[in-house]
This record gives C-alpha cells, sequence and structure tokens, in this order.
C-alpha cells in the first residue's frame, strides 16, 4: 500500500483559455460544486494487449466530501480501489488474495491519477476553476468532453497519457471516463444512475467495511 | 641572525617547496578512503525554475555527450536490468525458495493467481501494477528478491535508475550521474551556465566541499607565520630584546621547513605536530638549563604513545617526532644565549620537602583522574566531517564496502562475489541496508547446475504449460506474457558471469572490478540506513568473516575501543614522563607528583571547556598528551625555579600562540586543538610553576651562625 498526499490548489494556469473549455469546466462544477457525496453505477471496459478480448465487470463508485473515493467492481475475484486522504490502497474482494504492491508514494503517475480521479468528483474550491499538473482541453468530436494529460515533461506521461471524461450536457454528471495508457491499454468506466447527496450512513457503509477489513 | 635569515632564504628557494597532502578525511586509512577517482553530479530542478523531468533526462544526456568515456553508470541501467533479471528470474531464485515456488505453481495457486490478475484489470491504476503482472503473472519475483532489483537496490530505495545508468531521486527533481576523474574546471563551468539557463542547477558535492575547505599549502604557510611571529613578539617583550629571540625562532623554523620540505607527506593531523615541536623547543629553551634536557625529552616522548595509534599519521609520526622534538630542542638551545645571566646561575638545587598537603593533592588529583577516565565519552572524526546532505543518497559516510576474494579472471571474482553476495543479500534480506554489486545478477557455475537441477525437480516445463493454459482459459493472450515463460523455460539460458558482461549491464559491472596485478576482485558496496547504529556482520560463503571498507566501517572498529585507548595513551604517556623524571632524580614521590600535577591539568582543562560546550574528541588528543607533557615539564621547572615570575608568565602564555593560530585558520581539525592548548597550556603553568612549589616546597635552608656572620 502506499501514501501519499496531494495539493488541493486549484488555478486557472495551465486550463485552455477558451470559451468552449470554460464552459465545459463551469458544467462539470455546477454538478462537482454541490456535490456532498455520490454514488453510481459503473461498467467498467478495459481494453488490453494481455487479453483475448476486452474485459467488462459492473461495479459501484462511492465518493464522499471532501477527498474519499471507492469503486468497487462485482466480480468476485475483483478488486476495490479505495482512495482516501490523499492515500491509494487496492483491497482485493477474496481476503485470500494479497494486495498489489503499489508504487511509492510520491510515484509522480499515481499521484497524478490519484488526485485527478478525486478531483472529478469534489467540489472545485469556490472562485477557482481548474487542474493545475494537468493540460486541460475540449478534445475534438461530438458531446461534452474534457480531456486532461499529464503538463509536459511529467513522470507521469511514462502510465498516463490522457484521462478524457464525458459529462451530462444537462447536469453537468461525470458519465464517462476514459483512460487511455501509455502501454497502450484502455479504460472506460460508464457511471449511470447517479444518486446525489444521499444520507451519509449510506455512502459511510462500504467505506466502513473496507477500513475494518484493512484498517487505517 | 643574518646567517640563519640567509640559510633560511636558501632553503625555502632551494627545491619544490613543502610536501603537503590535501584532503578530506585525513584521519581515513588509505583502504577505508572513498574512491576519489570517481565524481558525483547532481542536477536539480531549481526550486523556482519551470523544468520538468524530461528536460532533467535531457541535461543528464547533454553531460554524458560532454563527458564522452569518463562517464560511468552510478546505477544498472533500467532496462537492461528488467531484460536480465525477466530472463533469468527463476534461476536467481535461491534454493530456499523452491518449496515455495513448487506451492506457487499448484494448479490452485496458478488459477487464484491468474484470476486475481483478471481482477485487477478493472482497476484504474492497473498500469501501476500491470507491468510487474505481465512479467511476473505468478508473483514469483518476491520469492527471489534477493535476485530482482531488489537485489541491486533499484527498487524500494530513494532512487530509481534510469535507462542510461543515472539515478533519479522519486520524485523526478534530481538525478545523480557518475563521471571518472575531473574535466577541467571551464567545461564545468560551461555546463553549469547552461543548464542554469534551464532552471536546472548543477552542482559537485566533492568538488564544493574541496573548496569549503581552506588549502593545506595556505594554512601552512599562514601557521609558519602566526606561529613564528607570536613566539618573536612574546619572546622579545619577555626579554625586551629582538636579535637573541629571533635566533631561537629563526633556528627552530629553519629546521621546521627542512623537515616540511624533505620529510612527510605532511597532512592537516601532521602539520600542528610540526607547530608544537617548535613550540616545545621554545619553551624549553627559556628553562634553566640543569633540566633543558629533561625538560626536552618531556616534551619528545608526548606524542610517541601515538605511534600504536590506529590513526595512520599519527601513527607515521609518533617515533619520528620524538627525533625531531630532540633535534628542535637542541638546536633550541642556541637561543639560551640570550637567557639571563643570572638564570643559570640561581641557587635553587630543585631539593624538595614532602609536606601532607602534597600527598593529599597526589591522592586527589589521581583519584579524580581516575574518576573522569570512568565518564570519558570522546567523539570520533565524524564530527568534524561537513553534512553529507549535498550527497544524499550517495553521502560517503554511510556507504561502506567488502573485496571479494581476488581471482585470476573477471569472470572468476564475478562468480566469487556472487556466492558472497546471495548470502549477503539473505542475510540482510530483513534489513535496510541496500546491497549494491553485480553478484546479485550472477551465478557461479557450480551454483548455476545446483539450481536448473532442483528446477528440474519441479516439472517446470509441465507447470509453465499449465500457466499458459490457465491464462487463455481467463481471456488473456498467453504470447503477451512470452517473456516470462520463455525466459522461465528456456534451459540455454543462464545468468553466468560471461554472459552478463556481453549485455549493455557490463559497463556498470565492471565498474565494481578492481584489477591489480592480474588479480581481479569485485567490490560490492552496502548503503546504511541513516539510523543505522551498527554495521552488518556478514560472512564470506567460504565462512570468513568479511571485513568492511569505509569512513563508516573505520568509525565502527574506532568507536568500541575509542575510550580505553585514549585512557590507555594518556597512561603510557604519563608513565613516560614519570620515567624520565625518576631516571634524572632518583626519586619515585617526585615523579608521581609530576604525574599527579599533569593529570591535574588535564582534568581542569577538561572541566573548564565543558561550559564552552567543547566536547572532548579523539582529534584532540595530540593536544591532550602534549598538554600532559608540558605540565610535566612546568612542574619540573617549577620545582625547580618556583619565583621566576617572567619565565612563568612566558611558559603559560607560549601555548596560546599555536592555541590562536589553529583557532584562525579554519582547519576543522585543528579546532579542537586550539581549545584543548588554549585553555591547557595557561593551566599547565599555574599547576605546574604555582601549585606545585607550595604543595612541595624546598626544605628550609640552615640558618648560618651568628659567629660566622
Amino acid at each position: 500500500m502506499a501514501l501519499w498526499g496531494f495539493s488541493s490548489r486549484w488555478t486557472l494556469a495551465h486550463a485552455d483559455p477558451s470559451r468552449k473549455l470554460q464552459n465545459r469546466l463551469e458544467l462539470w462544477a455546477n454538478f462537482a460544486g454541490r456535490t456532498q457525496n455520490l454514488r453510481a453505477q459503473v461498467r467498467l471496459r478495459r481494453e488490453s494487449a494481455l487479453l483475448e478480448r476486452p474485459l467488462a465487470v459492473t461495479g459501484t463508485l462511492f465518493f464522499r466530501t471532501p477527498d474519499a473515493l471507492l469503486l468497487r467492481d462485482d466480480d468476485p475475484a475483483g478488486i476495490s480501489t479505495w482512495i482516501e486522504r490523499g492515500v491509494l490502497r487496492l483491497v482485493p474482494h477474496r481476503a485470500d488474495v494479497p494486495a498489489p504492491e503499489l508504487p511509492d508514494r510520491h510515484d509522480p503517475a499515481s499521484e497524478w491519477l490519484v488526485e485527478h480521479l478525486v478531483a472529478l468528483f469534489a467540489p472545485p474550491p469556490p472562485g477557482e476553476l481548474g487542474f493545475p499538473r494537468a493540460r486541460v482541453l475540449v478534445p475534438p468530436g461530438s458531446g461534452y468532453r474534457l480531456e486532461f494529460a499529464p503538463l509536459r515533461g511529467s513522470l507521469a506521461r511514462r502510465v498516463v497519457r490522457t484521462m478524457t471524461v464525458q459529462l451530462d450536457p444537462v447536469a453537468g454528471a461525470v458519465t464517462r471516463i476514459v483512460l487511455a495508457e501509455a502501454q497502450g491499454d484502455r479504460l472506460s468506466i460508464d457511471l449511470e444512475d447517479h444518486r446525489q447527496n444521499l444520507d451519509p450512513a449510506d455512502i459511510a457503509g462500504p467505506f466502513e467495511a473496507l477500513r475494518s477489513r484493512v484498517g487505517g | 641572525v643574518l646567517a640563519l635569515v640567509l640559510a633560511g632564504v636558501l632553503a625555502l628557494r632551494w627545491g619544490e617547496g613543502p610536501r603537503l597532502e590535501d584532503g578530506a578525511r585525513p584521519w581515513l586509512p588509505a583502504e577505508h578512503r572513498p574512491d576519489d577517482r570517481l565524481g558525483l553530479v547532481r542536477l536539480e530542478i531549481a526550486r523556482e525554475g519551470v523544468a520538468t523531468t524530461e528536460e532533467l533526462l535531457r541535461a543528464a544526456d547533454h553531460i554524458r555527450e560532454t563527458l564522452g568515456a569518463k562517464w560511468r553508470p552510478l546505477e544498472p541501467p533500467a532496462e537492461a536490468l528488467a531484460a536480465w533479471t525477466d530472463a533469468h528470474a527463476l534461476l536467481l531464485m535461491p534454493l530456499s525458495q523452491h518449496a515455495a515456488l513448487q506451492v506457487r505453481m499448484t494448479n490452485t495457486a496458478i488459477e487464484d493467481a491468474v484470476r486475481a490478475l483478471r481482477g485487477r484489470l478493472a482497476s484504474p491504476f492497473f498500469a501501476l501494477i500491470g507491468a510487474e503482472a505481465r512479467r511476473d503473472p505468478l508473483g514469483l519475483r518476491s520469492l527471489a528478491r534477493s535476485a530482482s532489483e531488489e537485489g541491486v537496490g533499484t527498487r524500494g530505495g530513494p532512487t530509481l535508475a534510469t535507462d542510461r545508468g543515472d539515478a533519479l531521486r522519486r520524485d523526478g527533481r534530481v538525478l545523480w550521474l557518475l563521471h571518472a576523474a575531473e574535466r577541467e574546471h571551464a567545461t564545468w563551468e560551461a555546463l553549469t551556465e547552461e543548464l542554469a539557463g534551464r532552471g536546472i542547477t548543477l552542482a559537485r558535492p566533492q568538488v564544493e566541499h574541496a573548496a569549503e575547505r581552506v588549502p593545506l599549502s595556505d594554512a601552512a604557510t599562514r601557521l609558519a607565520w602566526l606561529v613564528a611571529g607570536g613566539l618573536t613578539a612574546l619572546l622579545a617583550a619577555a626579554y625586551r630584546a629582538m636579535a637573541r629571540p629571533l635566533a631561537l625562532v629563526i633556528g627552530t623554523g629553519l629546521l621546521a621547513c627542512a623537515c616540511l620540505r624533505f620529510l612527510g607527506p605532511w597532512d592537516a593531523l601532521a602539520l600542528p605536530w610540526l607547530a608544537l615541536a617548535v613550540v616545545g623547543a621554545v619553551a624549553v629553551a627559556t628553562i634553566p638549563g640543569r633540566i633543558a634536557a629533561l625538560g626536552g625529552l618531556l616534551l619528545a616522548t608526548a606524542l610517541v604513545p601515538l605511534a600504536w595509534s590506529p590513526i595512520p599519521t599519527w601513527a607515521q609520526w609518533g617515533f619520528p617526532w620524538f627525533l625531531l622534538g630532540v633535534g628542535m630542542a637542541g638546536v633550541a638551545q642556541l637561543g639560551r644565549l640570550f637567557a639571563a645571566p643570572t638564570d643559570d646561575a640561581s641557587p635553587d638545587t630543585g631539593d624538595v620537602h614532602w609536606t601532607r598537603r602534597a600527598w593529599i593533592a597526589l591522592v586527589l588529583t589521581l583519584g579524580s583522574g581516575a574518576v573522569v577516565t570512568t565518564r570519558l565519552a570522546p567523539e570520533t572524526f565524524a564530527a568534524l566531517t561537513p553534512s553529507d546532505a549535498a550527497f544524499s543518497p550517495y553521502a560517503p559516510d554511510r556507504i561502506v564496502w567488502a573485496w571479494s576474494a581476488p581471482a585470476s579472471s573477471s569472470e572468476a571474482a564475478l562468480d566469487t562475489a556472487a556466492l558472497d553476495t546471495h548470502g549477503w543479500s539473505d542475510a540482510l534480506a530483513r534489513s535496510d541496508v541496500r546491497i549494491e554489486g553485480p553478484g546479485h545478477l550472477l551465478l557461479a557455475p557450480d551454483e548455476l547446475a545446483r539450481r536448473r537441477e532442483a528446477l528440474g525437480a519441479l516439472g517446470l516445463a509441465d507447470r509453465l504449460a499449465q500457466l499458459e493454459h490457465t491464462l487463455q482459459a481467463h481471456g488473456f493472450r498467453s504470447a503477451a506474457f512470452g517473456e516470462f515463460l520463455r525466459g522461465a523455460a528456456d534451459e540455454h539460458q543462464s545468468p553466468s558471469s560471461r554472459a552478463a558482461l556481453q549485455t549493455p549491464l557490463a559497463r556498470w559491472i565492471k565498474r565494481h572490478l578492481a584489477d591489480e596485478d592480474g588479480q581481479v576482485r569485485v567490490r560490492t558496496s552496502f548503503h546504511l540506513p541513516p539510523d543505522a547504529d551498527a554495521l552488518p556482520r556478514l560472512t564470506h560463503h567460504d565462512g570468513t568473516p568479511v571485513q568492511l571498507f569505509g569512513p563508516a566501517a573505520f568509525e565502527a572498529t574506532l568507536r568500541p575501543n575509542l575510550p580505553s585507548f585514549v585512557v590507555s595513551t594518556t597512561l603510557v604517556q604519563l608513565w613516560l614522563a614519570m620515567t624520565l623524571v625518576w631516571l634524572r632524580h632518583r626519586d619515585l614521590r617526585r615523579a608521581l607528583f609530576v604525574a599527579a600535577m599533569a593529570v591535574a591539568t588535564l582534568v581542569t582543562t577538561s572541566l573548564l571547556l565543558v561550559p564552552f560546550d567543547v566536547p572532548p574528541r579523539l582529534a584532540a588528543l595530540p593536544a591532550w598528551l602534549w598538554l600532559a607533557a608540558y605540565a610535566a615539564m612546568a612542574t619540573v621547572r617549577g620545582l625547580e625555579r618556583p619565583r621566576d615570575v617572567r619565565g612563568t608568565a612566558l611558559l603559560a602564555l607560549l601555548p596560546v600562540v599555536p592555541a590562536l593560530a589553529f583557532a584562525v585558520l579554519g582547519i576543522p581539525e585543528w579546532m579542537p586543538l586550539a581549545a584543548v592548548l588554549g585553555v591547557g597550556g595557561p593551566l599547565a603553568v599555574l599547576w605546574g610553576c604555582v601549585v606545585a612549589p607550595r604543595l612541595l616546597p624546598a626544605p628550609p635552608r640552615a640558618v648560618p651562625p651568628a659567629g660566622e656572620a
């Protein structure tokens, strides 16, 4: 398991100043800004050179402010990705399967992914809109999409090429995340059935279950 | 005087100048000194700069091109290392892990491992752990920790090896390169300037540390002038004359210059001894002639016990310094020409009257000396070394190394190192010590055969076929894991030294080889964690204990014996002083009393230094020994001539002259000497010339009968 912290400073320094980008960021902030907690059903699909056919599994995403994110797939042999207070844990569902060894807490790619996955769902600080450690742009094509890439020269680019996010055109909720990895894999996470600001006890359950299992 | 000045000028003009040996850590024996033929370069993204890690790597490329053949791989090139360990993962696994390997290669374990691998694919963080899964789907590397990257310390350590063989700090902001010898200063200046413009700072820690030190040649010149000037001024003020003090100082100074020129080399530890020899000779010249020989011998034997010291410079100069002291004292007798005409015509006989308070003082001083020795905790030389933050994690003080047994070829030496290193790796598996050397990556022929046989008994080919089948059954493309499967199954692949020397790892491996007269040895380094308080205890493959080298290893050998070494050396020195006094006076009580005054000087000096926060340091040991001898000489003089105020004041101030010189010249090794001499010199004379005559007065003189008057 690895521990790390990340900066919560938000600036517009690297955001594309175009109006289109600004509109999408405002649309995203409209939904994220209201989020106290969130639950959504997810469908994950990984295309990988390791696989004969793409892997497809379902699961659930939980988020609660300020920075706790849990992505749990439904495969009994699957894994939970749990980020809280900047700490990443990968917890296999089966207790007899050892947790994979994670890179060092300062690994740039881990740090970048943790920071940006959490930031997609967390309310931005008032009056600030942007991602300081990413190049953000509006990719060509239809739909309300934003593309995030590690800054030029960052070591994170050796692992993550881009993270593309699709937004609900009305509410601004994140409906799809596509992670293009440097090794050629591509992970799509489709989010649906967003439930925002539920009773905190409903959201706390999965986090507490994991906490009681692995501690921390 | 004119003749002496002329001789001095001629001597100074003749030849190439003093034989000085500058360098950090002069106390280290040669075999423990870090290799100064290699230099570190540290590139850092300036805090205020906008450079990125990619630019840092490009800057390293540029420096590598500039250095050409002088560049050396600091770490094993990452890609080459990964290819090597992938190809030989199973063979590099220790035999002790084969039982666990068998468990991991059962049908159930393979099924579980492949399921777990598939489960991980759903995480957005699979990219971070997937490379390992691709290389090692069964997690066999964890069984072979001592043989994979952990073995050479590139995993889990503070740095990552780059593909070229430099070291990158894990946050990507600092990069280290290694290079041989020194390029001309202008090249480095140009590189520094060029990279600064790109937001990258270039530093060469060794060069910068060396630049911070005052050059020994400068310090030697200033020391000579300060000591000569100080002694001349002091003598001239005491005797209100110039010619004879000048003759005395120039005479001893010339002898010192001749020593500098023809003896040596002189390093930062030895030079102060020369200054002390001059000051001692001058002091001897100021005491009555009938005890000058005893005084000269007392001072000349002061540092002789250090001939048995583990510090090479001290051991080297212990006996020559005795001859030098005697020679200096002889030359200094020329200065007796300026002594006051009544000096040697003193009616004092030197006889003493033993009083009860003398006995009490004797017992008290020797007792206090015994108490102080029980509380002695001197610091080693480590306190004198500058901060190693700029070197981190390649700080020389945190790296020790061992040599494998010599062999007739590189391959044979590497085979021996492989046998050693696999054992060391097992022994240090649970520690934070990082082992750096090529032995991890190799197997000696006998060991290779044993492992092949053991792997054969596991039915490896059948197990690998099962793994391939299971991977396919779970939707994986077994070809994607081909490197692992091929490497594990190929019987012709072997991690031999010959094969390794034909890979891109060869240059890094060769950096660890030392060829001396056809005998090749392999150096394996151990990077100690910052909080390490003990060295690893290791043995070679044949069971012989490993001897570790390096500054930390030398410190570790010094530390346990330090108090006993300091005490025994001081006792030997006091015994020598007592013997000399006894030989002169044939009076054991008097010899004991002289030693007691020396002990009193040492004890009171150490107590007086406490408020100034000056801890006892090994570096100051010569000053303590000289101080004890000086106190003995002062006591001998005090008992001979108790009422010579001018001579007493002069004697008290003489050690202050070199103390002030040592204090102002900025050589770290000289500072501890300055404190001891500056405080202890006057105290020695106080005890020897003021207190001693009162404790041990001259016997009352017989009053002549009135009729004879």
